[in-house]
């Protein structure tokens, strides 16, 4: 499948085919270094399953610009669109970069030549909904809805 | 006769299968990608057709970056396309002086420059012939042509090395050989068998993997061993001992094989080279009849004192 892959560095291909093996099994029609009008830049993986895109960039670097500019993007599509960046094991994620990615609401895959685990889930970016501030709300319906908005922070 | 630049999708363009050029780094793609994304393309691609495809003669780091960026047009000039002796003479005349090239892709690409020649020339090209076609320095050539006389396993090995992120890479083309070399001029000495050769290679190679060994060139220290040897200096039974702790002692390095078999003698053996030098020179000055200065007659003294 290397060959496929003309804009990842060398040494992040091996990466690049875990991942996109790994999306696959999971059900995901994946298409590499698939390029459409409005993408910030040409991504390493567009995975698409049922109703949901999810974008991958394989990298060894959290550029910030490069994360803004992709949930940025999956902010503005009016259907589930999702982000995330998929890193070598070997690439420590300091915690300052987790703080980031969450901000943004971005996922974080780890990849090794072989497997890919997820360590932050990517959510739906195109889904915006403003809840009422919990604590704002009587402790009895907090209880009762506190399991709700957790679903929804975790998106 | 090349055309004028013209605007093409990046798409249609394909890398050219003779590049020697296989691997590409992120920061270097990054760096470009940043360059692109703020100036755009200011040197065309140049690009050659071929049946109704383009393929890159150079810029295939533009190209990738290019591609990365989604750019739907990049600048190219199209040039008729060469044959194949030509492609390959011209990717080396294109790539080979630019910075950070590793060397093993291109020797492999050598090896194919030096059949097609073969091939169409029906003798073996010399090595200056080589070297002109690869736009070369004889010395290249000669590196390059060390590197394909290693075996298989080390040019896979190092290949595997060189798609791992430059700061991960620990072992070089300069390692393996220098290993191959210390240890073939041991063999070639009679100091150890063909056996102990690719032991010791596998073992020199280990302790660079491992920092045992720090520095590239300690391996020659090996050399030196076996230079002492033909000089006599020490036997061949005290070398065979130092290169065989070499490959069975984890932390025995070089420079241990050295200090316990011929320091004193190499240190004495460059002294009485520099003694011999020096006493041409008083010899020269003797000839010359010059009447010798305090400062000469100082030195000479200290000299003195220490015989």
């Amino acid at each position: 499948m290397s060959a496929l892959f003309r804009t990842v560095s060398t040494e992040l291909i091996e990466y690049a085919e875990a991942a996109a093996k790994f999306f696959e099994d999971t059900g995901y029609r994946v298409r590499v270094e698939h390029f459409e009008v409005g993408f910030p830049n040409r991504p390493t993986l567009v995975c698409v399953r049922q109703g949901t895109t999810l974008i991958i960039e394989v990298t060894a670097r959290l550029a910030r610009k490069v994360i803004q500019d992709w949930t940025r993007y999956a902010g503005s599509c009016n259907t589930d669109t999702q982000f995330a960046v998929c890193v070598p094991k070997t690439r420590n994620v300091s915690g300052a970069e987790i703080e980031m990615l969450q901000g943004f609401k971005a996922g974080l895959y780890v990849a090794t030549a072989t497997d890919v685990h997820e360590r932050i889930v990517p959510v739906d970016l195109a889904l915006r909904m403003f809840l009422p501030d919990i604590r704002t709300l009587p402790k009895r319906v907090r209880r009762l809805v506190g399991p709700v908005y957790e679903l929804v922070n975790r998106g | 006769m090349a055309e004028t630049i013209r605007l093409t999708d990046p798409q249609k363009i394909d890398r050219n299968p003779d590049n020697p050029r296989i691997i590409f780094h992120q920061d270097e793609l990054e760096a470009l990608e940043d360059s692109i994304r703020q100036q755009g393309i200011l040197v065309p691609l140049t690009v050659y057709g071929d049946h109704h495809k383009l393929f890159l003669i150079d810029g295939e780091r533009r190209w990738r970056s290019a591609l990365k960026l989604g750019m739907t047009r990049v600048p190219v000039i199209v040039q008729p396309k060469p044959d194949p002796l030509q492609n390959l003479m011209m990717m080396f005349a294109i790539h080979h002086r630019r910075k950070d090239w590793d060397p093993l892709p291109s020797a492999l690409k050598l090896r194919d420059l030096e059949r097609l020649f073969t091939k169409r020339q029906g003798r073996k090209p010399t090595e200056a012939e080589l070297a002109e076609l690869a736009s070369l320095t004889r010395g290249e050539v000669r590196r390059f042509k060390k590197l394909l006389r290693l075996p298989q396993q080390y040019i896979d090995e190092l290949m595997t090395e060189l798609k791992r992120p430059r700061s991960e890479q620990v072992i070089t083309v300069d390692h393996v050989l220098e290993a191959t070399n210390a240890a073939a001029i041991l063999r070639k000495r009679e100091v150890i068998n063909e056996g102990e050769e690719e032991k010791l290679r596998k073992a020199l190679l280990r302790k660079f993997r491992t920092g045992t060994i720090k520095s590239t060139v300690s391996p020659r220290l090996l050399a030196r061993i076996s230079r002492a040897v033909a000089r006599n200096e020490i036997s061949r039974t005290v070398a065979h001992s130092v290169a065989l702790k070499v490959i069975n002692q984890a932390d025995y390095t070089p420079e241990s094989a050295f200090k316990d078999s011929i320091e004193q003698a190499d240190f004495e053996h460059s002294v009485e080279q520099l003694v011999e030098r020096l006493i041409e020179r008083l010899e020269e000055h003797q000839r010359r009849r010059y009447r010798p200065s305090a400062a000469l007659t100082a030195a000479l003294e200290r000299l003195k004192s220490l015989l």
